[in-house]
C-alpha cells in the first residue's frame, strides 16, 4: 500500500467511492441480487476502488472498473421473488422531483404569457395534462404574484414509478409460494 | 505485451491465470490485478477480473476472509482450495495438451505451404 497516497486521498475521492457505491447497490438492486451479497459486493468494490485510488487516482480507478451496470449484470446470484424497495423508493422520488420540476416550467411558460398579454392581468388555470394542478397569476405595473397548487400529478408518477420498478406484488407471489410449499 | 491477445481468449485464459496468481498467497482483488499487469496483462481491466473471482468462489475454487485496511473498508482476501489446486492442475494439462495441438497443426500448415 502506498502510505504518502493513502493520507491524500481527499474528501472528493472519498465521496466518489461511495457514490460508486451507491451507483453500484442501485444496478444490483436492478438485477435482483438480494441484500446481503449486494453489501458484501460493494463493501468489496469500495475497498478495492480505494486501493486503486491510492496507487493511480480516483479517475482511473473508476476508469479501470468501467461501467457499474455491465459490472452488476456479470453476477449470477439472483432472487427473482424480492421486491426492491430501494431503487423503488429512489426511482419514485426522481419522479416526483421531474414532476415537480415539469410542473414548474410549465407555470413559467404559463406566467409568461399573461405577462406578455400586458398591462394589469390575472389569470387562473388549471394546467393540463398535469391533472389536478391550478395556477394563479397577478401581474400589474408594479407587482406579478403567482401561486401554484400541484395537485397529484407528482405524487402520481412517484407511485407508477415505484411500482414499475420495485414490483411490489411480488410479496404475495412469494407469500402464497411460501404457504403452498407448507 | 497482451496487446495483440484477443479479449475473448484473454477472458478464456482467466481462470487458470486466477489460480496461478493465487497459488503462491493469498490477495484481494486490486492487488490480483495488479500482479497480472506485472505478469504482462496489462489490458485485463477490474471490471473483468472481480467477477471472475466471484464466480471462482461460487465453484469452491476459491475461498475468501475479510481483513481490516488502515486505508479504507476490509479487503476481501481470496485464496485458492484444495479443489482450486485440482481444478488449476487439470486447467494446466489441457493447456499444454492445447497448445501443443495448436502448434502442431501451426507447423503442419506451414510445411505444407512451404511445399
Amino acid at each position: 500500500m502506498n502510505k504518502a497516497r493513502a493520507e491524500q486521498l481527499g474528501h472528493q475521492e472519498r465521496w466518489r467511492i461511495w457514490w460508486a457505491g451507491c451507483r453500484y447497490d442501485f444496478w444490483l438492486d436492478l438485477r435482483d441480487v438480494p441484500g446481503k451479497e449486494r453489501r458484501a459486493l460493494r463493501h468489496e468494490l469500495k475497498a478495492n476502488l480505494t486501493a486503486a485510488a491510492e496507487d493511480d487516482g480516483i479517475g482511473q480507478a473508476l476508469s479501470g472498473v468501467g461501467s457499474l451496470r455491465d459490472l452488476a449484470g456479470e453476477y449470477e446470484v439472483r432472487d427473482a421473488s424480492r421486491v426492491r424497495w430501494g431503487s423503488g423508493l429512489a426511482c419514485a422520488v426522481l419522479a416526483a422531483a421531474c414532476g415537480i420540476a415539469i410542473v414548474l416550467i410549465a407555470a413559467f411558460f404559463y406566467g409568461q404569457g399573461v405577462v406578455a398579454s400586458g398591462g394589469d392581468a390575472s389569470a387562473a388555470s388549471t394546467l393540463w395534462p398535469f391533472w389536478g394542478t391550478e395556477i394563479e397569476v397577478n401581474t400589474s405595473s408594479e407587482s406579478f404574484t403567482s401561486s401554484i397548487q400541484f395537485g397529484p400529478f407528482p405524487l402520481l408518477l412517484a407511485v407508477v414509478a415505484f411500482l414499475g420498478v420495485a414490483r411490489p406484488w411480488r410479496l404475495l407471489k412469494r407469500q402464497s409460494s411460501d404457504r403452498s410449499m407448507h | 505485451m497482451d496487446e495483440v491477445l484477443d479479449p475473448q481468449l484473454l477472458k478464456g485464459i482467466l481462470p487458470i491465470l486466477l489460480l496461478t496468481v493465487l497459488r503462491e498467497s493469498e490477495e484481494y482483488g486490486y492487488a490480483i490485478v495488479k500482479k497480472l499487469h506485472d505478469l504482462g496483462f496489462t489490458s485485463l481491466k477490474e471490471g473483468t477480473v472481480y467477477p471472475a473471482l466471484t464466480r471462482l468462489e461460487a465453484k469452491r475454487f476459491l475461498s475468501s476472509r475479510l481483513a481490516k485496511s488502515t486505508s479504507g473498508p476490509a479487503r476481501k482476501y481470496y485464496s485458492l482450495t484444495d479443489v482450486g489446486l485440482g481444478e488449476l492442475q487439470k486447467a494446466s494439462e489441457s493447456w499444454a495438451m492445447l497448445t501443443a495441438k495448436v502448434d502442431h497443426a501451426l507447423r503442419a500448415t506451414a510445411g505444407e505451404e512451404s511445399a
